[in-house]
């Protein structure tokens, strides 16, 4: 909530107690706008019929709401997944083009949450009644076009927002205008969209105090070099020929990676002139992170070529390591990269893919066999040579065969201070299997004397996760909000 | 001024309300308000700090939920309670709940300054606007033409 002006204080103060006198009507203008601004819109709007003073209180929200849910009779508060008919969104369209215009403001943050590009039309008409009213004070703007069908063409006004904090733009298509002067304030970036390798590496450069940034990239497979000196969290989701960070733009302070793609390496070979590189190097430049996260099919793009033996520096300050493996030794060769390089880490999670479906299941009674077999995968035991001396918890996520224990086994044995190593297994697996592997991982020999390993199950994966693998816009996790 | 709130050993800053009553209060919990917190660095604030605009039974319950905040950080329990707790202040006594907003809107604390907004916002929501102007004593002065002009003007609001 913006921050409020004082005024002057004495409103009310005949008659205190007194039964029957209305006291909220004069609350500050200021804080009545912002509490309107709390309310969905359709509640805020029949305010204006209960006395004359609340005639147009509503019309200065400071936040404006725009959702599906805004112009119903009961804000829905289930997550049911319904799309409206076109024509009801075609009809709240023109609702909201009244209702958009007489809004007074000053308008501090515009979120518009819903509707395919059907109405694209309509979200012209309001940004640019937005530009041309509010577009020196607001702060915030987001904006999702629900649907991937079409994808809208955000107008170039936005980037006349010269004041804002907070950007959101999820399933649009960016053009950066060639006049673009930088947002000098924006720290919060989140954008899931189409854009050219000029136009991101352009507008990332032209924030100087980005802090948070996520990027979904779609169909962009383009190198992409990030130049944001006081990034603190990165997330990026999309397919990259090469990435990197500018040298001294990468100091200490970026501490929180996550990096994820849903298109396996392979998939690009005869589709690309260029094939994709490792981008393990990557990795490598990230000295100050504390946590990294790679999920989805991310770990094997650190597998492309020769994965080495250690990273050129040494992550000292890694403390939290998730990898996402599908059955393969080169992904844990990767994952033994890191963690070779990562001398302070304390926290491990390793997923192995659980819906990878045909990999995945029946094989454990007859081709796995944990005493012979995978030769590639025998190398592990010999290779997996770090010492993991601050490590104190693990979690083991989607376990299906018992050749996933060696992994999991020299973990175990190469982790002194170890206290608890969580096991979840694939929800495919039989009971019988179950009961197998987790006899086989009892036989382990732990290096601590005080780890416990607890079995908790198949992992369900939350419907949170699933929607997220869909990349529903409005799933896109909350960032951390800032006082604007 | 340094300010090393620790909790063995914190400073106790003094308040006067508007109506004379002395308070004593620990500076990490004063300076959650910014005009307390803006009057010290000021250095206007070495011996008591008056606050013209707030009567004692209202400061009083300034820092009950000042404390209850502190209490409820990660506690979604407690959030949940504590956010559900305007809905019947509003109901009962509409004018301690405006006091009390402009009192932590005068002494400019973020955090009471959300919940008591959101109190307000939690009870308009879904509310008929014939029950909310009972309930706060709004007085409908609008002619019949004006409602009507009103109602027309946002029908989609009304139906």
């Amino acid at each position: 909530m913006k921050k409020m002006k004082r005024q002057a204080f004495g409103v009310g103060a005949a008659g205190a107690g007194a039964g029957g006198v209305d006291f909220i009507s004069n609350l500050p203008e200021d804080v009545m706008s912002s509490i309107l601004g709390l309310v969905p819109l359709r509640d805020a709007v029949r305010t204006s019929i209960l006395s004359k003073e609340w005639r147009y209180k509503w019309v200065s929200i400071s936040d404006v709401v725009l959702n599906r849910d805004c112009l119903m009779k009961k804000s829905s508060s289930s997550n049911t997944f319904s799309y409206s008919s076109s024509d009801d969104e075609i009809a709240s369209a023109y609702v909201l083009d009244r209702v958009v215009q007489q809004l007074i403001g000053p308008i501090c943050k515009f979120s518009c949450v819903f509707f395919s590009a059907l109405v694209s039309h309509h979200f012209d008409l309001w940004i640019g009644f937005l530009s041309k009213n509010h577009g020196n004070v607001i702060k915030e703007f987001v904006m999702a076009n629900e649907r991937k069908i079409d994808w809208y063409n955000v107008p170039h006004s936005i980037f006349d927002y010269r004041e804002l904090c907070h950007l959101e733009l999820l399933n649009c298509t960016l053009k950066v205008p060639r006049t673009f002067k930088g947002f000098r304030n924006l720290s919060v970036l989140n954008l899931a969209a189409k854009f050219s390798k000029d136009d991101i590496e352009c507008l990332i450069s032209e924030c100087p105090l980005l802090e948070w940034m996520k990027l979904i990239a779609f169909d962009y497979y383009q190198s992409l070099n990030i130049h944001a000196p006081n990034l603190r969290y990165l997330e990026l989701d999309g397919e990259f020929v090469h990435l990197s960070i500018e040298e001294e733009a990468c100091p200490q302070q970026l501490t929180d990676v996550c990096l994820t793609s849903d298109v396996f390496p392979r998939f690009w070979h005869g589709r690309v002139n260029v094939p994709p590189t490792s981008l393990m190097p990557f990795i490598g430049c990230l000295h100050g992170i504390k946590r990294l996260t790679l999920t989805e099919f991310y770990t094997q793009y650190l597998c492309i070529g020769i994965v080495p033996k250690n990273l050129p520096v040494t992550l000292g300050h890694l403390q939290y390591l998730e990898v996402e493996l599908e059955f393969n030794s080169k992904e844990i060769l990767a994952s033994l990269c890191i963690l070779r390089s990562s001398p302070n880490l304390k926290q491990l999670k390793i997923k192995y893919c659980v819906d990878s479906k045909e990999r995945r299941i029946g094989i454990l009674p007859v081709v796995d066999d944990i005493s012979g077999g995978h030769a590639e995968l025998c190398g592990v035991e010999t290779q997996f040579d770090c010492f993991l001396s601050h490590l104190h918890a693990v979690e083991i996520i989607g376990i299906a065969m018992l050749s996933d224990l060696k992994f999991i086994r020299c973990i175990l044995s190469n982790s002194p201070v170890l206290e608890t190593m969580n096991v979840y297994t694939n929800r495919n697996v039989g009971a019988e299997n179950v009961l197998t592997i987790l006899e086989e991982l009892l036989r382990s020999q732990p290096a601590s004397t005080q780890a416990e390993i607890i079995y908790l199950g198949h992992y369900e994966e939350s419907e949170w996760d699933y929607k997220i693998k869909f990349k529903d816009p409005r799933k896109t996790p909350t960032m951390i909000r800032r006082r604007l | 001024m340094a300010s090393t709130s620790n909790s063995t050993s914190s400073k106790i800053i003094t308040l006067r309300s508007s109506d004379g009553e002395v308070f004593e209060v620990e500076e990490s919990v004063a300076l959650e308000s910014n005009l307390i917190r803006r009057m010290m660095e000021d250095d206007c604030a070495n011996n008591i700090i008056p606050l013209p605009n707030v009567t004692a039974p209202i400061f009083y319950l300034v820092i009950e939920h000042c404390k209850k905040h502190a209490e409820m950080k990660d506690n979604k329990e407690k959030k949940k309670e504590l956010r559900s707790q305007g809905e019947e202040l509003l109901k009962s006594d509409p004018h301690t709940y405006s006091n009390l907003m402009e009192a932590v809107n005068y002494l400019d604390i973020k955090s009471l300054m959300d919940l008591t907004a959101q109190w307000l916002a939690d009870f308009l929501k879904g509310k008929s606007p014939r029950l909310i102007r009972e309930l706060l004593k709004i007085k409908n002065d609008f002619t019949p033409e004006e409602e009507a002009e009103i109602l027309e003007r946002n029908r989609w609001a009304f139906d």
